[in-house]
């Protein structure tokens, strides 16, 4: 603790305005808030403040995503960890680039952007098309917009959209079968996936045709899927940290799954043949990591606390109707990225409402 | 009563309901700028003022209002005559008027003392939005009591109804001859289960014009509009052009004080607290005395500690060399940031308390000891967690507010509630983005209220002009004919 103060004292000098490195101030100063607290007097009434910032509600963010990290690198092997390096390290730089250009500060929001991104690939993905994701999703996700807070689209589900849509056979044909228990992976697969624990399809694509994986392997998370959706098990563990601290909106998380649950169930007793059971297909896919991690992002939903719901509901029968009805098997990503579109227009109806409440007020 | 949002944090270093006294020093500063008013002095240097008699008037209200001298004492008027130094000759306090029965007393008397007595500027009129008009042109249809101060730390209603039990009745039964007919008194408590809300309940038994309401332990609820708002919203009965009047425990015990013993207003109760408070506790102060001699010396030191007149929200700061105000209640001590904390967002958080359940005193319910005058965090952009909004008293969406202000969008934002907001504080104090909420809705609200008058003037010149042609033109048309 005290030979970090010491370091970070002896180089402030060089980032400092008028030492040689002064460019790269955002990154010294990024490192110096995230080992000492940051501390700044307050100039305005309210001069005490609530110990809640960004810097803990991302934290708090990221402690909610370690279980489903931890379960995938338990069925997936080391490569989730090299992937997670390579999105930290391509979209750091984008972020820190922007960060230097508009003489800003870092914001915590990458963290979890990099963090999540990984884990809503395929597990067999060449690494290269990871950071090319994660470079499109920050740029034009989130920094053409300036930055976090202002971004109207999920960077990291942009940045997979994009994937998709350019490389749809890597994207739709890299999945490993999970070698749970199996310690090889950990020292053989680095470089890449072994031929033969690549597999063709992951429940979604099997119950097309009319394969149904057991509800038990799809809780636990023992089939085949994106790196951090296969695991319901350390999804729910997530998703009650975040409810428990309040950290993302149960409003969103509870809106989606209801209008899936509700409508998921009346289409399947109407055209079984087309929707599998409700219970296949809440565990199914990525439709709960969906909601848990990435439709809760405050910042590219809707603001209002009562649009909240609407905004959950609005995914869950989205996503329902493009796992049915559409040519794709998976529709949480454009259902969520189709919500970002929607949601200040949500916005809008909640706060024409709550102006007639005012108007009765005054 | 109905309440919307609101949060009370747990701080460290909450006052003892033990009351202190503070000796009388020999010498009291009387500010001429007290409650937003200024006074113009009512002696000369050098005279000798008794107690009671007034020291300076201001006109307000369509009325004078006084200070009275808190003592008898030699008057010397500071060089920039913006305060007042009294030489404490005599400390006693001896009435001023002669008592009148409260079933005798016309209600023209009763303003006249309250007036005279210091005290017209701590009751609140919901039709003027500050103190009511003195010339009987209000006759209130209810009066709220409030007991509560959730405010960390304001002086506590029950603080004072233990020590002034009697003169808090007594003030209650003169304030209700200025009632209209069939007004109502609203007590307003925190639970109806507690002991003092037992005694009250047993003494105003019979008196069908004292209502007992329970509010909520959440700041802002003692703030008047959000109370009136609140009566509003849950009485059906009360009509929307309603006068109501609200004032807080010790105004109206210093209305039984000055009406029942003919004692203008000469002392406040402050509290004194936070976490950098050497001694937690409430005070009885004679208003005047010098805060050196009301706080510890350990809490006067700017170094170290940053005091505030008022409570941690809406506080703000003051200097050692400053006086205890007619309308003073509390004095919060905020330690300054001492040294950076070592990967502060991974501490478990025993000693902090936040409005998420985010740390670990939410397990122990430990009070918040490291709060200190600082932001506690970067400023970053909003990210929209609806804290805010959760908070707010008036149910309006800070989040939507700011972001309208962010964009320069003045009329948008008037239109979706700006002028609502009472400052209460509490959207700038939850938000993890350190935005600075309360001072950016002041600003905005100034903005609107220079317009409005802007266009009003521009709207009255523009009659005037209308009419002088009107004039003319008659004047033109008689000539013709």
């Amino acid at each position: 603790m005290k030979w970090v103060a010491e370091g970070l004292n002896r180089f402030r000098p060089l980032f400092a305005p008028g030492g040689r490195w002064r460019v790269l101030w955002p990154i010294f100063q990024a490192a110096d808030n995230f080992f000492f607290s940051h501390v700044e007097a307050t100039e305005h009434a309210p001069y005490g403040r609530d110990p809640i910032d960004i810097k803990r509600y991302m934290s708090l963010v990221i402690l909610a995503l370690m279980p489903v990290f931890l379960a995938s690198l338990y069925f997936f092997g080391p490569r989730v960890l090299l992937m997670l390096m390579v999105s930290y390290a391509a979209g750091g730089l984008v972020e820190v680039v922007f960060a230097i250009v508009r003489k800003e500060e870092i914001n915590e929001g990458f963290l979890v952007t990099g963090f999540i991104f990984p884990l809503i690939l395929p597990p067999g993905i060449p690494l290269w098309m990871v950071a090319v994701g994660v470079i499109f999703g920050v740029l034009v996700g989130k920094e053409v917009f300036g930055g976090t807070g202002r971004n109207l689209f999920n960077a990291a589900l942009l940045g997979r959209c994009f994937l998709l849509l350019g490389y749809p056979s890597a994207l739709s044909k890299s999945w490993v079968s999970p070698h749970a228990g199996s310690w090889m992976p950990w020292f053989t697969a680095l470089p890449g996936i072994p031929s033969d624990a690549i597999t063709g399809a992951t429940p979604l694509m099997l119950a097309k045709n009319g394969t149904m994986t057991a509800l038990g392997d799809l809780f636990v998370g023992q089939t085949a899927g994106c790196v951090g959706e296969t695991s319901i098990l350390a999804i729910l563990i997530g998703g009650f940290i975040l409810a428990i601290m309040r950290v993302a909106s149960l409003k969103t998380m509870l809106g989606s799954v209801l209008s899936f649950s509700i409508l998921g169930g009346l289409l399947h007793g109407v055209v079984p043949a087309l929707v599998p059971p409700l219970s296949f297909n809440l565990l199914a896919g990525g439709f709960l990591f969906g909601v848990v991690f990435m439709a809760t992002d405050p910042v590219t939903g809707p603001v209002t606390g009562s649009a909240r719901w609407i905004y959950g509901l609005f995914i869950g029968t989205v996503t329902i109707l493009i796992r049915s009805f559409s040519g794709y098997v998976e529709g949480v990503m454009f259902a969520i990225l189709l919500g970002n579109i929607f949601g200040p227009l949500l916005d809008e109806i909640v706060i024409r409402f709550k102006v007639r409440g005012y108007v009765h007020e005054s | 009563m109905r309440f919307h949002g609101g949060y009370l944090p747990r701080v460290a270093g909450r006052p003892s309901s033990m009351i202190r006294h503070a000796p009388v020093p020999d010498q009291l500063v009387i500010r001429l700028r007290q409650g937003g008013m200024t006074y113009h002095g009512a002696v000369g240097n050098g005279e000798t003022v008794a107690f009671g008699s007034p020291l300076a008037w201001a006109e307000g209200a369509g009325g004078r209002i006084a200070l009275p001298a808190p003592v008898t004492g030699v008057v010397s008027i500071d060089a920039d005559a913006s305060a007042l130094t009294l030489k404490v000759t005599n400390a006693e306090t001896t009435p001023v008027w002669p008592r009148q029965p409260p079933e005798r007393i016309p209600a023209e008397a009763i303003r006249e003392s309250l007036a005279c007595g210091g005290l017209w500027p701590l009751i609140w009129s919901s039709r003027t939005g500050g103190m009511p008009m003195l010339d009987g042109s209000e006759e209130p249809r209810r009066i709220l009591v409030n007991f509560l101060a959730t405010e960390p730390f304001r002086t506590r209603g029950k603080v004072v109804l233990q020590a002034h039990w009697e003169q808090v009745l007594t003030g209650l039964r003169y304030l209700s001859r200025l009632l209209a007919e069939y007004g109502l008194v609203h007590l307003v408590l925190t639970e109806p289960d507690d002991p003092v809300a037992h005694a009250l309940q047993k003494e105003t038994t019979g008196q069908v014009w004292m209502h007992l309401e329970t509010a909520p332990l959440r700041y802002p609820v003692e703030h008047p509009r959000v109370l009136c708002g609140a009566l509003r919203r849950g009485d059906r009965t009360v009509k929307p052009d309603e006068t109501i009047w609200i004032l807080d425990a010790q105004a109206v015990q210093a209305v039984g004080a000055c009406l029942g013993e003919g004692l203008p207003l000469h002392e406040r109760i402050v509290a004194v607290g936070g976490p950098g408070a050497a001694n937690p506790g409430h005070l009885r102060v004679r208003i005047g005395t010098p805060l050196d001699r009301v706080l510890d010396a350990a809490d006067l030191d700017e170094t170290r500690q940053q005091v505030l007149r008022g409570g941690l929200m809406r506080g703000t700061p003051v200097q050692a060399a400053d006086a205890v105000k007619y309308d003073d209640d509390a004095f919060f001590v905020l330690p300054r940031p001492a040294k950076r904390e070592f990967l502060g967002f991974v501490n478990p958080g025993f000693d902090r308390v936040s409005i998420l359940p985010c740390f670990a005193s939410r397990l122990t319910g430990a009070a918040d000891r490291t709060i200190t005058a600082s932001l506690r965090g970067e400023r970053r952009p909003c990210i929209a967690c609806g804290l805010c909004e959760e908070v707010c008293p008036r149910g309006l969406l800070p989040q939507v507010l700011h972001r309208y202000l962010y964009r320069d969008a003045i009329d948008e934002a008037e239109r979706t509630g700006l002028p609502l907001c009472i400052g209460c504080g509490l959207c700038s104090y939850v938000c993890p983005s350190k935005i600075e909420l309360r001072h950016e809705f002041a600003q905005a609200q100034d903005r609107l209220r220079r317009e409005h008058e802007q266009a009003q003037a521009v709207e009255t010149v523009n009659e005037q002009r209308e009419e002088s042609r009107q004039h003319e033109k008659e004047h033109s048309e008689d000539w013709r004919k």
